[in-house]
């Protein structure tokens, strides 16, 4: 286990003085070079919080071990999800971005690959179930969240048996969404 | 294929028992092209189940303040510099999501109701009534399915659905007035049909020819979703 492992245990532990110590130390240079590859600052602080929230959930995995420095896991998640972003927003042509800094083709990297990948995964599973009506969110999110869905359907002013109707349509509906996405 | 996915849900949350969870389970041993939609609903469901119970939402509010306070001290002022960049993106965004509804959608539909939706679950008897009143209320014999909803209401006050169709029937009657009147407890609850009731109550505005108080109406509802995309068309229509 490496000694920045701390730095998991902030996030993990939703430390809001170990958090801004991670600010402190990191979130310039991450800045940096975001806006060196035709990213704004504005771009840069977005990319650190999004890779802070993935580094939070794999470290939720309980093999989950950090095996270099935070910053350099850190940059690493980074430099992924800002190629991804340019990619899907094509604001740099591919060949640019296999040029520049950004790229990334070093084992240090590929050994984090698979949990990555799954958090990506993740991340545009919930981005999908965010693109659907407010309620059918609010009954998928909620069903999972609370155990009785009988005292939700009752907060929620419908029948049981409506909401269970309502909760499979909408999954149904997401299950759509994801097929079609090609994502699985 | 509905009836299909209403067991998979129903599956994956243990409601299934006797014969029903047997013939589901040698479907599932037989069919290879339904075990793998099995699998890929319950995946996606353990997903958002993992998601919701992360405490992500209580560590954003930590990363933000953080950032927040590295800002600061760059003498940054985030919000405007925030909002700045993404002005540009969001009119974009919004011209072409107008010209697309637009183009692509007529008005028709805007005034349409919705399907009001049966309550039969698989392993539940259906409530006679309420079936009755769904059956009337889709055959829009709109006065005879109020008239079973409002014994229902009678009986369950406090669920909101029955009062949401039984609203809707006025609409479906263009009987203005009335709908406003029923819908507007449900518009200003907190309970799943409080978009939907909005979006109805603008629609009776606008039939009225109260365009204002319609626009103002519409102008609350969030864009996503099914009544968020009529909510913008009727919004275009009006102006």
């Amino acid at each position: 286990m490496h000694i920045d492992q701390i730095y998991i245990q902030y996030l993990k532990e939703n430390n809001s003085k170990g958090i801004q110590l991670i600010y402190n130390k990191y979130a310039k240079q991450i800045v940096t070079l975001i806006v060196k590859n035709s990213g704004t600052e504005d771009d840069g602080y977005d990319i650190f919080q999004e890779a802070l929230v993935d580094i939070y959930h794999m470290a939720q995995e309980k093999d989950f071990v950090l095996t270099t420095s935070f910053g350099a896991f850190l940059s690493i998640v980074c430099k992924r999800k800002w190629l991804n972003a340019l990619k899907k927003n094509q604001r740099m042509p591919v060949t640019n971005l296999e040029q520049s800094v950004l790229y990334v083709e070093d084992d240090s990297s590929k050994q984090w690959d698979d949990m990555l990948e799954k958090v990506d995964k993740e991340n545009r599973v919930m981005a999908l179930l965010n693109t659907m009506g407010e309620s059918c969110q609010q009954i998928i999110k909620r069903c999972m969240t609370e155990k009785h869905q009988e005292k939700i359907a009752e907060a929620l002013g419908i029948s049981y048996a409506y909401l269970r109707k309502k909760k499979s349509e909408c999954m149904a509906t997401l299950i759509r969404k994801v097929k079609e996405s090609g994502l699985f | 294929m509905e009836k299909l996915t209403d067991k998979i849900q129903d599956y994956i949350d243990g409601l299934l028992d006797g014969d029903e969870l047997q013939a589901f389970e040698q479907k599932l041993r037989e069919d290879e092209d339904f075990r793998n939609l099995v699998y890929l609903q319950r995946e996606v469901n353990d997903i958002i189940h993992k998601r919701v119970n992360s405490g992500e939402q209580d560590l954003r509010i930590s990363l933000r303040a953080a950032e927040q306070e590295t800002r600061s001290h760059d003498g940054a002022t985030p919000l405007i510099k925030k909002i700045k960049p993404l002005i540009a993106v969001v009119s974009a965004a919004c011209l072409f999501v107008v010209g697309y509804l637009f183009f692509t959608n007529s008005n028709s539909s805007l005034y349409e109701l919705p399907a009001m939706q049966s309550e039969v679950v698989r392993g539940e008897e259906a409530v006679v009534r309420y079936e009755e009143a769904v059956r009337l209320y889709n055959a829009k014999s709109y006065k005879e399915s109020r008239k079973m909803l409002n014994q229902l209401i009678q009986e369950e006050p406090e669920v909101v659905q029955y009062q949401y169709y039984a609203a809707l029937t006025y609409v479906g009657e263009k009987k203005w007035k009335e709908a406003l009147k029923a819908l507007e407890p449900v518009a200003f609850g907190t309970s799943i049909f409080q978009e939907e009731a909005t979006y109805y109550m603008a629609v009776c505005h606008h039939k009225e020819g109260n365009d204002a108080e319609a626009k103002r109406l519409l102008q609350t509802i969030s864009s996503q979703g099914k009544i968020g995309e009529k909510a913008k068309k009727l919004l275009k229509k009006i102006d």
